[in-house]
């Protein structure tokens, strides 16, 4: 088994002249859950699009589980979008069938149980389900899956702090356990608890990488308070770094 | 894995025209009882409106097929729908050729719905259909077998040039792809200067002796379609080849 | 019972600390299985590997053991389960003098305050 299931060396990433990542230099192990915290505009959706392959980089290398972004990291992969990805005419039985077509890994008795628990009826069309319920969907493909790696970009920022418990813990009792979960979000007082590593990104660079009890144990203070302190700390910074 | 994406591909095609087809095909068959039946009546009958229709549906169905072809790659490998395409552990050129071959059977679709229409149309009974010299039809297509290898040689022309009109459509929209802002305009742009380059493309083929020589109308027969079909064939793979690349390098869903 | 999880400390202790509790309450009995690592994480809300931590935790201080068939026991050992329940006992002592004194009360008078709730 190698060491890190995700690498990053030097990635830079801009749209145009703005730069989003700025020489991000990233190792990820594999059987963890992983926070990438930011603030809006921090490069956290950023450098999730470029691990699934829907942006390619400006420059430098990124690895997931020893490949360059293809085929086959794709294949070990589970992504859930920050919007809606499907055509409205599908059922959710629809979208189950492409999944297991496509995906090896993907378990389709899994997704309806796991449809029954949330409460979704998936032989019902997409196009007459709540925005909630077509969320749920999304959440059921993308973890009835047993990926090496589960990029969730922001998956509890639309929704109530109910259902937020209710995600994450979805989240937590179906996803493979020698896989790793990185969980971007701004909501860090909701997901703490659930991480076992978190990174702070800041204006495309990663300031901070550690294990939470460690920031816990050094800081003695919450990560949601270490990350208030550190982003509130120079408001006015500009982009010389 | 590129039949699998075919499956789905034509499951959405199919999904949009069956209702288009069978719609065109019906009011035909509403024309057929119609349309020749009161012949003496002066005032403005229902038959007129029917034949309207029917003019609409098929202008419709042919309009809506090219909608159909732009969005399914605009928004289905660069909108929202991309992010689910592009996720899947398939190559970009598979997705580019699924939606090719399903935008070129749906054109061949519409273009056999607009034929076999009119034929519905015409009042024909079964028993003239039965009385059709057909045996003689094949007895002659037996004798002259090129008849059927032009008739294949056209149906592949045809093929091309709808994939060549269509990898004209998919290198624009790449291209407007490629830039963060205006990607509409520039892909309006990009279409007009395709189209252009191509124009260009052909004359300047045509002045070449060799090309003209191959190109004879005096052996116009089974072998002069085939080499059209190859000249259009060409120009459209290359335009293929370079949507690939942007798809595969260049890929940008913000 | 709840999780009373204290995000400004490390976690794991904080949930080993609650499971002894619940083991000393009885609310895993001695000798029964305990829930499977993914179900208490699941219960609390955090990470299968904090909660694993936690459990390795209890192993050490002999609260529980492995099982190749059945996962975790709590132990039947009512010697390290007094212990346990001592030291508990111990720190809501502590607890109680610290919360006394923090009123401005002296440890004598705090005992005394209590002597009287008593009776």
């Amino acid at each position: 088994m190698r060491d890190y299931l995700i690498e990053c060396r030097e990635l830079y990433k801009s749209y145009g002249l703005r730069p989003a990542l700025r020489g991000v230099n990233l190792d990820i192990g594999p059987g963890r859950i992983v926070g990438l915290l930011g603030p809006n505009g921090s490069g956290k959706t950023t450098l999730i699009k470029l691990l699934c392959g829907l942006l390619q980089p400006t420059r430098g290398t990124l690895a997931v589980d020893g490949q360059a972004i293809g085929p086959y990291t794709k294949s070990v992969v589970s992504y859930l979008p920050d919007r809606m990805y499907f055509a409205d005419w599908m059922k959710a039985t629809d979208l189950f069938d492409l999944f297991r077509d496509f995906y090896a890994d993907f378990d389709y008795e899994k997704a309806i149980a796991m449809c029954q628990s949330l409460g979704v009826e998936p032989r019902d069309r997409l196009k007459s389900m709540s925005k909630g319920t077509k969320e749920k969907v999304q959440l059921v493909l993308v973890m009835a899956r047993s990926a090496k790696l589960y990029l969730l970009d922001e998956p509890i920022a639309g929704v109530d702090p109910a259902a937020r418990d209710f995600i994450l813990r979805t989240i937590l009792t179906n996803y493979n356990e020698e896989g790793t979960v990185l969980i971007s979000t701004h909501l860090i007082s909701d997901v703490e608890k659930v991480l076992d590593e978190a990174i702070f990104l800041k204006e495309g660079k990663i300031s901070l990488h550690e294990t939470v009890d460690n920031i816990r144990e050094k800081e003695g203070k919450s990560v949601d308070a270490l990350f208030r302190e550190i982003f509130r700390a120079e408001p006015m910074e500009g982009g010389a770094f | 894995m590129l039949f699998k994406l075919l499956k789905y591909d034509f499951r959405a095609m199919w999904k949009q025209f069956s209702l288009i087809w069978g719609a065109a095909l019906a009011l035909a068959l509403v024309n057929r009882f119609t349309l020749f039946r009161d012949k003496d009546n002066s005032l403005f009958t229902n038959s007129e409106v029917f034949m309207l229709a029917f003019i609409g549906v098929i202008v419709a169905m042919f309009v809506i097929a090219v909608i159909f072809v732009v969005n399914r790659f605009s928004k289905g490998l660069l909108g929202n729908e991309g992010y689910l395409m592009h996720t899947l552990p398939v190559r970009p050129w598979q997705l580019v050729a699924s939606k090719l071959i399903c935008g070129i059977v749906t054109w061949i679709g519409c273009g056999a719905v607009a034929l076999l229409s009119p034929v519905l149309t015409i009042p024909l009974n079964l028993a003239d259909l039965f009385q059709f010299p057909w045996t003689d039809l094949f007895r002659g297509i037996l004798k002259h077998p090129d008849t059927i290898l032009i008739l294949l040689e056209f149906c592949l022309l045809m093929a091309s040039s709808i994939a060549l009109f269509i990898s004209v459509m998919y290198l624009s929209m790449a291209i407007g792809h490629l830039f963060s802002r205006h990607r509409k305009l520039i892909c309006t742009a990009a279409f007009i200067g395709l189209y252009i380059l191509l124009v260009n493309f052909y004359s300047r083929i045509a002045s070449i002796s060799l090309v003209q020589r191959l190109m004879r109308i005096d052996t116009f027969g089974a072998g002069a379609m085939l080499k059209c079909s190859l000249f259009v064939l060409v120009p459209a793979l290359a335009f293929l080849a370079a949507v690939c690349w942007i798809l595969e390098n260049k890929l940008n869903l913000e | 019972m709840d999780w009373k999880l204290d995000n400004n400390r490390p976690i794991w202790p904080q949930l080993s600390q609650q499971l002894a509790r619940r083991i000393i309450a009885g609310v895993y009995p001695p000798g029964s299985r305990l829930p499977a690592v993914r179900e208490l994480a699941a219960e609390a809300g955090v990470n299968p590997n904090t909660m694993q931590r936690a459990l390795a935790q209890l192993e050490q201080e002999g609260l529980a053991r492995a099982d190749r068939t059945a996962g975790r026991l709590v132990t039947q050992d009512f010697a390290v389960l007094e212990a346990a329940r001592l030291r508990e006992a111990e720190a809501v002592i502590r607890d109680y003098f610290e919360a006394m004194s923090s009123l401005g009360y002296s440890r004598e008078r705090a005992v005394e305050l209590l002597k009287e709730e008593f009776q």
